[in-house]
């Protein structure tokens, strides 16, 4: 047992040993460029999985040149919160037809059995061309938007419409507050390579790595040491999702085999649609308290989460999440199923 | 970090070195064949030492089974004590990598290195290297790259590489030692950095070294010395696998033997 301590120790000082590796010689580690103007973000329900599209522009169906190209990212979050990202640009015509383009696309697989070390964690694939996609965007009404991508078509919701509709009074609705407030953390940590894995090694630094949000600001990855592999991940009023902000500290404190408590509020707000001339409208502000968290083999094992949501009207009082949520992403309860 | 991984390495290979240097030991003679007792006549009046200074051998008396089996040839005495030889010196080492998608890189920058040769015209070798890399090159599918590593990977850039090895000393003339190895390589390096992914590998296959001592005295000698490998083993298992890990290196370093 010894040796094996001993060997694993080594192992992990001398290499982060992320098996998603051999990296190129100098490549970055977060090649995300965030969106540069407003944004529109829309997601849809479908029996497995919310669907997440970010366009960088607040009209869908604006004309967007093709040697001006803005964001675009498209993606997916499992209810098990294994999640898909891509993250490129496009371009529209008048007509509505257009083209994303990725380079980056980014994947983690939620794994609960087995061991840390030989997890695949968070996982980047670059290509060296870009992958085009045929884009068609029509806007029935404000609060919806169908989109033919690839050949598939969906019909998205505005992420704005969302976070009006959840109730903050019940549990029912702080729950999808919590699941809310999880996609853009879900989206997040896709990029983070080596996530989930004992590759989250690599971030044993002397100063925190930074990755960028799709839409505006940062988020920070530290880790103390391969033996007390504490985390800290620390957002700075990150934006990822149009409208929903969060900003706050986390910490893992977890052993070598990732089990240990967390702590850390990270706070929120969830936008509804603008007000008139554009104005912001926060509907939603809570926190988010991992205070009553454990985690067990790298994953939410025990506990729960406190959420604490200020609506619309004022404080609401707060409730509690239980850790399963953390693998229960199923926003169906307020984004129904819908054939486009 | 530097301790640890060398203290590793030692710890490995430390079995094999020990039983490899401690004297042979006399083959036993078995009780049947040969046993030692003092004269009947003497073994009273004679003093423990003096029995013990003029053993007497005797077979039959023991066991008559055994009487026409020859005692077992005393040890050699002529045959050349066992050498060890400590190096420890400075160098300049590379290591070119190469992966299953193509990706190939070049590191290359200042190293120290320790070896230990252990044995007579045979023996066995250990050969450890430290580097600290400074510059880098890449190409193939993983794009170019040619930089300082400093700038880039200002968190952590190192190598380390053991070898063990079965090696041959030969006089080339009074003041002149070639040394040459073949063995197991083992190998590890990482590049560290805040904003660009970190690059390393933890890899194994063969070794082979070369060294040139000049004498200075009974006890010291300057030597020059080459080494290499080729690494076909990615112990990470990275998805995209090390195809081909080759080190090479010079280094200058002064010896001691006894």
């Amino acid at each position: 047992m010894s040796r094996l301590l001993l060997f694993t120790t080594l192992v992990l000082t001398l290499c982060a040993c992320d098996r998603g590796g051999f990296y190129p010689l100098g490549a970055k580690r977060d090649t995300l460029v965030p969106c540069t103007g407003p944004t529109s973000t829309w997601l849809r329900s479908t029996a497995d999985r919310t669907e997440i599209l970010v366009l960088g522009s607040a009209n869908p169906t604006a004309v967007i040149p093709t040697d001006n190209p803005v964001c675009f990212a498209f993606g997916w979050v499992e209810h098990d919160s294994s999640t898909y990202l891509e993250a490129g640009s496009y371009s529209l015509a008048a007509n509505g037809m257009g083209t994303a383009a990725h380079n980056d696309e980014y994947t983690f697989n939620y794994d609960d059995t087995s061991a840390i070390i030989s997890r695949s964690g968070s996982r980047k694939k670059h290509r060296t061309s870009p992958v085009l996609g045929t884009l068609a965007v029509s806007q029935p009404d404000m609060s919806h938007l169908l989109v033919t991508y690839r050949g598939e078509m969906h019909r998205f919701t505005s992420l704005a419409e969302i976070v009006e509709t959840v109730d903050p009074t019940t549990q029912a609705g702080a729950q999808d507050i919590f699941r809310l407030f999880n996609l853009p953390l879900f989206t997040s940590q896709v990029r983070l390579i080596g996530f989930g894995s004992g590759a989250m090694t690599q971030y044993i630094l002397n100063t925190p790595a930074h990755f960028n949000g799709l839409i505006a600001n940062d988020f920070s990855v530290k880790v103390d040491s391969a033996l007390s592999p504490h985390t800290t991940i620390t957002y700075y009023q990150f934006e990822e999702l149009t409208g929903l902000t969060i900003d706050g500290i986390q910490k893992t404190n977890v052993s070598a085999a990732g089990a240990g408590p967390m702590t850390g509020i990270l706070s929120f707000v969830m936008l509804g649609h603008p007000l008139g001339g554009g104005v912001p409208n926060p509907v939603l502000r809570g926190t988010v308290d991992y205070a009553n968290l454990m985690v067990s083999k790298g994953v939410a094992g025990s506990g729960s989460y406190a959420i604490d949501v200020d609506g619309p009207t004022g404080s609401i009082a707060p409730y509690t999440i239980p850790y399963t949520f953390a693998t229960n992403v199923d926003l169906r309860a307020v984004l129904p199923v819908v054939t486009p | 970090m530097t301790r640890s991984s060398i203290g590793l390495a030692l710890l490995m290979l430390i079995p094999a070195f020990s039983a490899a240097a401690q004297p042979r030991q006399p083959r036993p003679r078995t009780p049947d064949s040969t046993v030692e007792t003092p004269p009947a006549s003497t073994a009273e009046t004679s003093t423990p030492s003096t029995a013990e200074s003029t053993p007497v051998t005797t077979t039959s008396d023991v066991n008559p089974y055994a009487a026409g089996i020859a005692p077992a040839p005393a040890p050699v005495s002529g045959r050349a004590s066992r050498l060890h030889v400590h190096d420890v010196g400075v160098g300049y080492r590379g290591t070119f990598a190469s992966s299953q998608n193509g990706t190939r890189a070049l590191l290359h920058g200042p190293s120290i290195a320790y070896s230990y040769y252990v044995g007579r015209r045979w023996g066995f070798m250990l050969h450890g290297e430290a580097s600290f890399p400074i510059v880098g090159h890449a190409g193939g599918t993983g794009g170019q790259y040619d930089s300082v590593l400093t700038t880039d990977y200002d968190q952590g850039r190192y190598s380390f590489d053991g070898s063990f090895m079965i090696a041959r000393r030969m006089n080339l003339s009074d003041a002149l030692v070639f040394t040459a190895g073949v063995g197991l390589h083992f190998q590890s390096f990482a590049l560290k950095s805040v904003t660009r992914l970190p690059v390393e590998a933890i890899t194994g296959g063969v070794a082979g070294f070369g060294k040139l001592d000049v004498l200075l005295s009974d006890s010291f000698s300057l030597g020059v010395s080459l080494s290499s490998g080729a690494d076909f083993l990615d112990f990470v298992q990275h998805t995209n696998r090390v195809t081909l890990v080759v080190p090479f290196s010079a280094t200058v370093g002064i010896g001691l033997r006894y």
